[in-house]
């Protein structure tokens, strides 16, 4: 009995599979995108929206205690605070955040909007 | 027929070993870290306080315990209006009048505030309180004071007249008019007795997160050390240019972006020189301190930024424990002497690492 040429064929190609997979995961680890704002109020989640390259403006109003208020604009896969009713507007000078991790925070309206992602972070915690 | 049997082991070992090859090997490693660390968050001392515990939770009440405490410490320490009750706001209203009684927590954070404004000869000063008034700088006060507002102010300051009475746990300004301002080191203490809480209730492995200002507890479950982003100065909060790996350390960082207003072009930050009375304009972007205990860390950070570079590297270096990060506006970073490639690592190839301190 000899080594079939099926068996061979079949052998080699399990291992290119194999092989081919594991590159692939090296190479472009959680290929699907799914980054996702969080915005929290006083600790409470008060919303989530999903952002990537297609996805549309969106205008979130909250409307929060003591007559505050803040407006949250997303647009494909940037989030940031255009508007607020907060004194120091720390977080419209925040800018727009893109990248899971970073976090926009609002401290007067107890409010963070936080990027969620599956990207492998490499840290635990952040100092700032 | 022996090739044939040949042939059905090697089908069976490709099989068996292909799950492995698949996820690669980082499903070893997944299983020991991603324990699922839980964390909690809660606004206090006027900022973001996040606890993260690797163990196995038995004690459901353990992060409001945490919080409970924290918010004693801010009761007790806050200089905010709306609580008059608070220790340092009856300090400060008995200036030059009459000792206050202090708790155990007050007294112990004046007793550090008043080292470190001795070991860096007034640079770091506890009762920068006036100076801190005038400026109201991350309120919707701040203001650009006069010359002579701030010429009037500046001999209010002067840690030597903060008298302690260690036996009677009381202390007293000296002069009417001072104010002690625990700012800058209250948030440390605040981390080091949320520490203490969790480690009576048996958790081993934990990040405290007060509003930036970090301490881990041992290392993680499986042994490796906490990897903590330190904050990019020029970019977003979260936004990191380097990664420092801690076990059963604090780190700190203070810098000119942390809080600010601007006035006709110009910021004006938070960390207020005592001398002149203006934001400190010196080199320094930021200022990163590791020591072993959170309010070190935290009152070493301000201290270290206002003596500057080559001083405050002096002055790290004296110290047990402590080591420091410095960021200059130029992008370049110092570090001290026990700061290397096992525990500090920068990812943003802009910031350059410096091999020394070299007076420009």
């Amino acid at each position: 009995m000899k080594i079939k040429k099926g068996d061979l064929i079949i052998l080699i190609l399990v291992i290119i599979v194999a092989i081919g997979w594991f590159l692939k995961d090296m190479m472009w680890p959680d290929s699907i995108n799914d980054k996702i704002a969080l915005i929290k109020v006083d600790s409470q989640i008060h919303s989530t929206i999903p952002l990537d390259a297609t996805a549309e403006r969106k205008e979130l109003h909250l409307e929060l205690p003591d007559n505050n208020h803040m407006l949250i604009i997303s647009e494909k896969d940037k989030i940031w605070v255009e508007e607020s009713s907060c004194p120091d507007k720390v977080c419209v000078k925040t800018g727009k955040i893109s990248n899971p991790g970073q976090s926009i925070v609002c401290l007067p309206n107890k409010t963070v909007v936080y990027i969620e992602g599956s990207e492998k972070t490499d840290i635990d915690d952040g100092a700032y | 027929m022996y090739v044939k049997k040949t042939l059905a082991l090697i089908y069976l070992v490709v099989f068996l070993l292909l799950p492995s090859f698949l996820t690669g090997c980082t499903s070893i490693t997944k299983d020991q870290t991603e324990a699922k660390p839980v964390s909690e968050t809660a606004f206090l001392m006027g900022t973001i306080a996040k606890i993260t515990i690797y163990d196995e939770i038995e004690d459901k009440q353990i992060f409001q315990k945490v919080f409970d405490r924290i918010s004693e410490i801010e009761d007790r320490m806050t200089i905010n209006e709306d609580n008059q009750k608070s220790e340092v706001m009856q300090l400060n209203n008995s200036a030059g009048q009459a000792y206050s009684k202090l708790s155990q927590d007050t007294f112990f954070v004046l007793e550090k505030g008043k080292y470190y404004s001795e070991i860096s000869k007034g640079q770091f000063d506890i009762t920068i309180g006036p100076l801190v008034k005038l400026w109201n700088i991350g309120t919707e006060k701040a203001r650009v004071p006069k010359e002579t507002e701030i010429q009037n102010t500046l001999p209010l300051i002067s840690y030597e007249n903060l008298l302690l009475d260690k036996e009677n746990l009381s202390a007293k300004l000296n002069n009417s008019g001072m104010m002690v301002d625990l700012g800058g080191i209250a948030k440390g203490y605040a981390a080091d007795e949320a520490a203490k809480i969790l480690i009576e209730a048996g958790i081993q492995h934990a990040i405290i997160n007060l509003g930036g200002n970090i301490l881990t507890l041992n290392t993680k479950p499986d042994g490796s050390y906490y990897k903590l982003g330190l904050q990019d100065p020029l970019e977003p909060r979260g936004d990191y240019m380097g990664i420092v790996m801690l076990n059963n350390q604090a780190l700190v960082s203070s810098g000119t972006y942390e809080r600010y207003f601007e006035l006709e072009g110009k910021r004006y930050h938070h960390i207020l020189n005592s001398k002149t009375g203006y934001p400190e304009d010196n080199t320094i972007m930021s200022i990163s301190i590791i020591t072993k205990e959170s309010i070190d860390a935290d009152a070493l950070s301000t201290t270290i930024f206002l003596l500057g570079l080559e001083e405050g590297m002096q002055m790290i270096e004296t110290l047990p424990s402590t080591e420091a990060i410095f960021i200059t506006s130029d992008k370049k970073v110092y570090i001290s002497s026990g700061i290397n490639d096992e525990n500090f690592e920068i990812v943003k190839d802009e910031y350059q690492l410096q091999k020394e301190v070299v007076t420009p």
